[in-house]
């Protein structure tokens, strides 16, 4: 049984953000290592906003006082946020230059990946540090429910509320860099407006059987931001060169 | 990667290869370190027999006072240090005087030690835990066939790379797991202290790593040491049993020549020597490369972490051609690069550590807890003599341990037998005038170890600090292969990421969990 809620909670959670991983991060190394990279940068923030709040836990345990903890905690990260786009715009600066050297390309394609790095990283270390890092306590007999709550143990709630949340991150992080980069405000405020949105709606877990509602909201603003998200990338993406151009450049590079 | 079209290669298609090469197996080691901790001593149970050398001095009690503990903890780590550091000159005079017997022999014996009565020991008590009942004739002929292939592949005849890495790997977990059985206070001390001994061991004059690399760069030689390499990068194909011996052979006596003949072709590296040094010798190396050194551990050469037993690691003087890069000796040949002579050989390779099987289910006594071989790994030049790292049991490991530390052999092989662990990156030449050389980034085994046993110890307290470790420590490798590039010389591994690691250990135990661990509880996410 220890197991079943182990695993099961784990690949809940952390299945769809794996699989993202597989798919879209492992298959380049660099970005691996920006997705370390970002998830170090962001526990440093997450040090900070606790650094700030260590004088006031622990926090009495309703909506108000976490609404106003939490509302701290996503203004912190918006502003580290735009730290992130300086940072993201000199590494595609960089690697502009090399691809210039070397003769590579540096496509619309890598700025989506490195911007789906950092928000992965962004993701990952939220869904480590406040989910995974709870996990081992199914590793014993037993579940645990808040009375607000009784449906739906602690740690079902915690892995829903991961795994919309790590989605939005993700889609907020691509949006964002995306919007600096073209100086889009509507893209720029995307990012600040969802990421509070998610995380404000898992407050309604204070409020007697507010989890039925809020769990099922977080999930929403999840998909709502990846589709959005999705559909940025894909109208900002370049035109594809045209077919004859494209058979020019094969030929010059076979002879 | 594959590319896609008919376009130009990305520029991210093989960029970072190299880093996610080595970052991946200290990934693995870390984490099944911490699973062996979940596992088999989730509460943290120290054992002072099971590392002997490093409770010599003071036995944690539960009523001592902070004062009591931390200067009885400071004591002991002096004592695993210093003996870090002796064997780390121990192994240098037996390299100086061209004892590879000596070296090899031990290292040989005290891997087969650890890959049989070490391994068994921690799947003893795997198997009772899980309930799986096993007879003993098949376990002794699994663990018996399972040792000989290590030492074999380690150190006497070329494996696939993967099966090395694998040995190599196991061997850190091993040792790191060994050694989350120090005492906490001593644990942290010991972390500490042996971040600084690699900073000296490395960076200064006279120091027991750097000795050792400059005595097997003028040598031509590699030393031997357990050095994991990454597979080449770019998709170049892994190449073992080339080596490239140059003047190796004219250079020393009939051992070093035998020695840099390098039985076993290894891929030669191309390593540069960043310091500038050289592999003059070698006309031309021309390797360049990037060379971590790291002191770990120092010299425990012999075991490096495992007090318990010596486990000198030696590489015989066939496969020390054979390991090349790999860091010397014992590991690097095992991983087949260990390119011989010439200028492949320059590579820094981190002492070996000796492992000495303490057996983590059932702690020896007085195990000799061969400190860890503090890897300076200085990219030497050819692989000298394995730098067999004692580990022995109760007795004082050879200095293989501080083979390990001293792995700064020249290879670029970052070896760290003992703590530190050099990281060195190969750079093909250009001017291959025999063979090509693959790109490679060797870190040393000790660096492998102490990574995992900060990790280890955190597991031993909550999860949350394993990942903030994790993290820390990983950032901390980038950050110490970033200085490596800049500085363009042999530095050492360990301080960065240890440094980083502590404090984001205790950073989040005293700052964030307050914080987060409510916040979670409440189903608040954000």
């Amino acid at each position: 049984m220890a197991a079943i809620d182990f695993f099961g909670y784990l690949f809940l959670a952390l299945g769809p953000p794996a699989a993202f991983f597989c798919v879209f991060i492992a298959p380049k190394s660099f970005v691996v290592l920006l997705t370390i990279f970002s998830a170090f940068l962001w526990l440093v923030v997450m040090l900070f906003t606790s650094a700030v709040f260590r004088g006031f836990v622990p926090l009495h345990p309703a909506a108000g006082p976490y609404a106003g903890a939490v509302l701290a905690a996503v203004a912190i990260e918006e502003v580290a946020r735009y730290g992130v786009w300086r940072a993201h715009a000199r590494l595609c600066g960089v690697l502009d230059s090399m691809s210039r050297r070397s003769g590579h390309a540096f496509s619309y394609s890598d700025h989506v990946h490195l911007a789906l790095g950092w928000g992965a990283g962004h993701a990952a270390c939220h869904a480590l540090f406040l989910f995974a890092s709870l996990l081992p306590l199914t590793a014993g007999d037993g579940s645990l429910f808040s009375d607000a709550c009784p449906g739906l143990s602690v740690f079902l709630v915690g892995a829903l509320n991961c795994l919309g949340t790590c989605a939005t991150l993700v889609a907020a992080m691509a949006v964002a860099l995306e919007g600096w980069r073209r100086r889009s405000a509507a893209h720029i405020a995307f990012a600040p407006a969802v990421h509070a949105a998610s995380a404000l709606l898992t407050l309604g877990s204070f409020r007697s059987g507010g989890c039925a509602f809020s769990v099922p909201a977080v999930l929403l603003v999840g998909a709502a931001s990846a589709a959005y998200a999705a559909r940025m990338v894909w109208r900002c993406a370049p035109p594809p060169p045209p077919a004859d151009a494209a058979a020019a450049v094969a030929a010059r590079r076979e002879e | 990667m594959a590319r896609r079209g008919g376009g130009p290669p990305s520029v991210l298609d093989d960029l970072g290869e190299e880093i996610t090469g080595i970052a991946a197996p200290v990934a693995i080691c870390m984490a099944l370190v911490v699973l062996l901790v979940r596992v088999l001593n989730p509460e943290g149970m120290a054992d002072t027999a099971t590392v002997f050398i490093a409770t010599m001095a003071y036995t944690e009690q539960p009523g001592d006072s902070a004062g009591t503990k931390l200067g009885g903890a400071l004591l002991n780590a002096l004592i695993f240090v210093c003996v870090v550091a002796g064997t780390t000159f121990v192994l240098f005079f037996l390299f100086k005087y061209r004892c590879y017997k000596v070296i090899y022999g031990y290292m040989g014996f005290a891997v087969f030690d650890m890959y049989f009565v070490l391994t068994g020991a921690i799947g003893l008590r795997l198997l009772q835990v899980l309930g799986v009942h096993i007879d003993t004739f098949s376990l002794c002929f699994i663990l018996f066939n399972f040792s000989v292939v290590g030492v074999v592949g380690l150190f006497f005849a070329p494996v696939p790379l993967l099966l090395k890495q694998g040995y190599l790997v196991w061997t850190g977990i091993v040792t790191a797991f060994l050694f989350t059985y120090i005492p906490e206070w001593t644990s942290w001390v010991l972390l500490a202290l042996m971040a600084l001994y690699d900073l000296a061991a490395v960076l200064a004059p006279g120091g027991p790593l750097k000795v050792l690399v400059e005595l097997a760069i003028e040598r031509n030689q590699e030393l031997p040491a357990l050095v994991y390499e990454a597979r080449p990068s770019g998709g170049r194909p892994y190449r073992r049993g080339w080596h490239r011996h140059r003047a190796a052979a004219g250079e020393g006596g009939a051992a070093d020549a035998a020695a840099a003949a390098g039985a076993d072709a290894s891929p030669s590296h191309s390593t540069a020597l960043l310091s500038g040094a050289a592999r003059s010798s070698d006309g031309g190396d021309g390797g360049r490369g990037a060379w971590l050194a790291g002191s770990g551990g120092g010299g425990g050469a012999a075991g490096e972490g495992l007090q318990l037993a010596s486990s000198p690691r030696a590489v015989p003087p066939g496969a020390e051609q054979r390991g090349g890069l790999d860091g010397g000796g014992a590991g690097s040949s095992g991983s087949g690069s260990s390119g011989g002579g010439g200028r492949g050989e320059r590579r820094a390779r981190s002492g070996l550590r000796s492992r000495s099987p303490t057996g983590g289910a059932a702690p020896r006594p007085a195990a000799a807890a061969a400190p860890p071989v503090a890897a300076a790994i200085d990219p030497a030049p050819p692989a000298g003599p394995p730098v067999a790292t004692s580990g022995g049991g109760g007795a004082a490991g050879v200095p293989g341990g501080g083979a390990s530390g001293s792995g700064a052999s020249g290879s670029g092989a970052a070896g760290v037998g003992g703590g530190g662990g050099v990281v060195v990156a190969v750079e093909e030449e250009e001017d291959d005038e025999d063979m090509e050389l693959p790109d490679s980034i060797k870190l040393g085994l000790g660096d492998f170890i102490f990574y995992s046993m900060l990790v280890g110890r955190a597991a031993m307290y909550d999860m949350m600090t394993v990942y903030a470790s994790f993290l820390a420590i990983i950032a901390g490798l980038g950050i110490t292969l970033l200085l490596l590039a800049l500085a363009r010389k042999a530095l050492p591994a360990l301080p960065v990421s240890i440094a980083l690691g502590v404090a984001f250990y205790f950073l989040t135990r005293l700052v964030m969990e307050p914080f987060a661990i409510p916040l979670a509880l409440n189903g608040v996410f954000y």
